[in-house]
């Protein structure tokens, strides 16, 4: 666990130097919230897809890999930082709805 | 694409590596031995199930009968039977399950486990299935497959841990495919005899571009078979099936719930798997499930592998008449593609829905995906050792990399170290529980290659570590030879064909390591000599 952290704190030093602008907040929305957003759409996305139950439910469940690389990769390489608060917070509230409406509209 | 995105992606790729680079490596190598634990290692393990068992229908059905009297009809709803004959347990189970309310008026399952002779049929064990799960007895090779599944750290943490792990390989594929974007040009590019730098750099590419599609398989079915029990399938049960996991299981699963008519009819068994046997000469059965036994509405459901189907095939019975009704895959049989994919998940990620050369090639590429990760820290170890400003000391970068030899190299040898140990413990505890004795040495073994290089100089521990793999890689096949009688000479007699290969297979990589030792440590960066003065002068100077 330590050299996990003295790496995360040596990439930090790393990255004040030149690379990425607002670096923990970038791995906070990296690490914390694309797992969140992530893990959202599984339950919530069976609401919305056009296709059959079985895969209205496996397609979500089989996605997840791919959603959670492309957040994960997003999530630094944006140009603004405000960007991606922006589409992670519309992403998991369109998602929490789409929950929200399934399990207590009847 | 702009030079400063690239940076962006080339530190993204690295930091991955960094953090997550020694455990892929742990993973990737388990994995590569995995492939080979059903049957073959659990064959090569446990001396009851070296030679070939043949198929007892009529003696399978005398013991279920008996034993269905046993136990009580409350424990009928299901009997599932791991058949001796397939060889993939070194026993033959049979479990009675039922379904009973608890206090709280909730389902539960409750069940009972017998343990017998594969070969008589002899009862060895009788257990409560909660128990019998909860206690795994371990032998090499589910000990290999679990260490890979979780690293023995369990459910979730281990799960997750895995899960997480094949995500991040998927991020440093991505990356690592954007920044090394000419990728023809570097199938064809590895300049070994240049310098150390360079080989590093040109493996580490060729190694990636090369079985792409293969680590990015497995990266995504890693992921998916890490997190599918602890985070994918609750979150998918959540809202489709108001939380109820076990529900969305039935739907998704080969076998319906039993439905119970409580008129008693015998159940053919012993017709059902003969039929099976002959009519499907392709399959290799493993299970059988009998959804109510003994009750009018029995069905048997017979599961097999070796087909073209990817991921196995169930053939469905009447359970009563004796009736084929039809042949379906695990998940193939519903609507969709889910199905499918879900099908082929276990097979591609395992590599075993084509035989042994299938196994080989996986295992070997799964090799390629363990050396991905190591490749890369040296990389980093050596830019970091030659820039003008470092990031870090020295210090760190030498320390870092023992760390990398002992963990790495470590996680070989007790691998290693595992075989003569398994023969050992056949011989002095027979019969008995090898799990602690296995966990000890795997562990021990571990942890003193990881101490090697922090006490004698680090290119002395990777030769030693290296001849120690070696030594008992090579030394398996005389022992085995020795304490079981089992061995090449006498193969036609005993029947092991399985045991005396996975034995060869040894010895040829043990004698292959060590025919190739000084070719291997003459390449650049393998001469001690001069990089040994280095270090100390670089350690005074410090």
């Amino acid at each position: 666990m330590s050299i996990i952290f003295y790496m995360i704190s040596a990439m930090d030093k790393i990255s004040k130097k030149n690379t990425f602008t607002a670096f923990k907040n970038r791995t906070f929305l990296a690490v914390v919230l694309t797992l969140i957003t992530s893990v959202l759409m599984i339950p919530a996305m069976p609401t919305y897809l056009p296709v059959v139950q079985n895969d209205a439910i496996g397609i979500p469940v089989l996605l997840f890999p791919f959603i959670w690389t492309g957040l994960f990769i997003y999530s630094y390489m944006a140009e603004s930082v405000k960007q991606v608060w922006l589409v992670m917070i519309s992403l998991n509230v369109i998602h929490i709805s789409c929950i929200y409406f399934a399990l207590f509209s009847k | 694409m702009k030079s400063f995105t690239i940076k962006k992606l080339y530190q993204l790729h690295s930091w991955v590596g960094l953090i997550t680079g020694i455990l892929l490596f742990i993973i990737a190598f388990s994995g590569s031995v995995a492939v080979f634990t059903l049957p073959e290692l659990k064959i090569w393990a446990n001396d009851e199930i070296r030679a070939p068992i043949q198929s007892n229908s009529q003696g399978l059905e005398q013991l279920i009968d008996e034993y269905s009297s046993k136990v009580g009809p409350e424990y009928l709803e299901e009997v599932h039977i791991r058949l001796p004959s397939s060889r993939v347990s070194q026993s033959s189970r049979v479990i009675f399950e039922g379904h009973f309310e608890n206090d709280k008026g909730k389902e539960e399952h409750k069940g009972i486990v017998y343990e017998f002779h594969p070969e008589t049929l002899e009862e060895l064990t009788k257990t409560d299935m909660d128990t019998f799960f909860e206690q795994d007895k371990l032998d090499i090779s589910t000990f290999l497959a679990h260490f890979h599944a979780d690293l023995h750290l369990g459910n979730p943490l281990g799960l997750i841990l895995t899960g997480l792990l094949g995500l991040t390989l998927m991020v440093s594929i991505v990356t690592g495919l954007f920044i090394h974007r000419k990728i023809l040009a570097q199938l064809f590019t590895f300049r070994i005899r240049k310098t150390f730098s360079l080989m590093l750099t040109d493996g580490h590419k060729v190694m990636s571009v090369w079985a792409v599609l293969f680590h990015s398989t497995i990266a995504f079915t890693g992921a998916f078979l890490g997190l599918a029990t602890v985070i994918l399938v609750p979150a998918a049960a959540y809202v489709s099936f108001n939380g109820d996991q076990e529900k969305l299981l039935e739907t998704f699963t080969a076998i319906p719930p039993a439905v119970i008519s409580h008129v008693e009819q015998p159940t053919q068994l012993s017709n059902i798997l003969e039929h099976s046997e002959k009519s499907r000469p392709d399959l290799t059965f493993r299970d059988i499930a009998i959804m109510g036994y003994g009750d009018k509405n029995a069905m048997i459901y017979i599961y097999g592998t070796g087909s073209d189907q990817m991921g196995g095939e169930t053939l469905v019975y009447n359970g009563v008449t004796g009736e084929y009704i039809k042949s379906q895959a695990r998940f193939g049989r519903l609507e969709g593609v889910t199905g499918k994919i879900l099908d082929a998940m276990f097979p591609l990620h395992y590599g075993n829905f084509g035989g042994v050369l299938v196994k080989a090639i996986w295992s070997i590429l799964g090799m390629i995906t363990a050396l991905l990760p190591i490749t890369g820290l040296m990389l980093w170890i050596e830019r970091g050792l030659n820039s003008q400003q470092p990031n870090h000391s020295r210090r760190t970068y030498q320390n870092f990399n023992k760390l990398l030899i002992g963990s790495c190299g470590g996680i070989v040898l007790a691998t290693s170290a595992l075989f003569p140990t398994q023969l050992i413990l056949n011989k002095v505890m027979h019969g008995l529980d090898h799990t602690s004795a296995i966990f000890n040495v795997f562990f021990s073994v571990w942890l003193i290659a990881l101490l090697i290089p922090f006490l004698v100089h680090y290119k002395k521990a990777i030769k030693a570590i290296y001849l120690m793999i070696a030594a008992l890689l090579t030394l398996v096949m005389p022992m085995d030879a020795v304490l079981t009688s089992s061995h090449i000479f006498n193969v036609f007699e005993t029947q092991h064909f399985v045991s005396v290969s996975v034995d060869w297979v040894l010895l040829f990589l043990g004698l292959l390591m060590l025919f190739s030792y000084k070719k291997l440590f003459s390449l650049p960066g393998g001469d001690s000599k001069d990089s040994e003065q280095d270090e100390t002068l670089t350690e005074e100077k410090a």
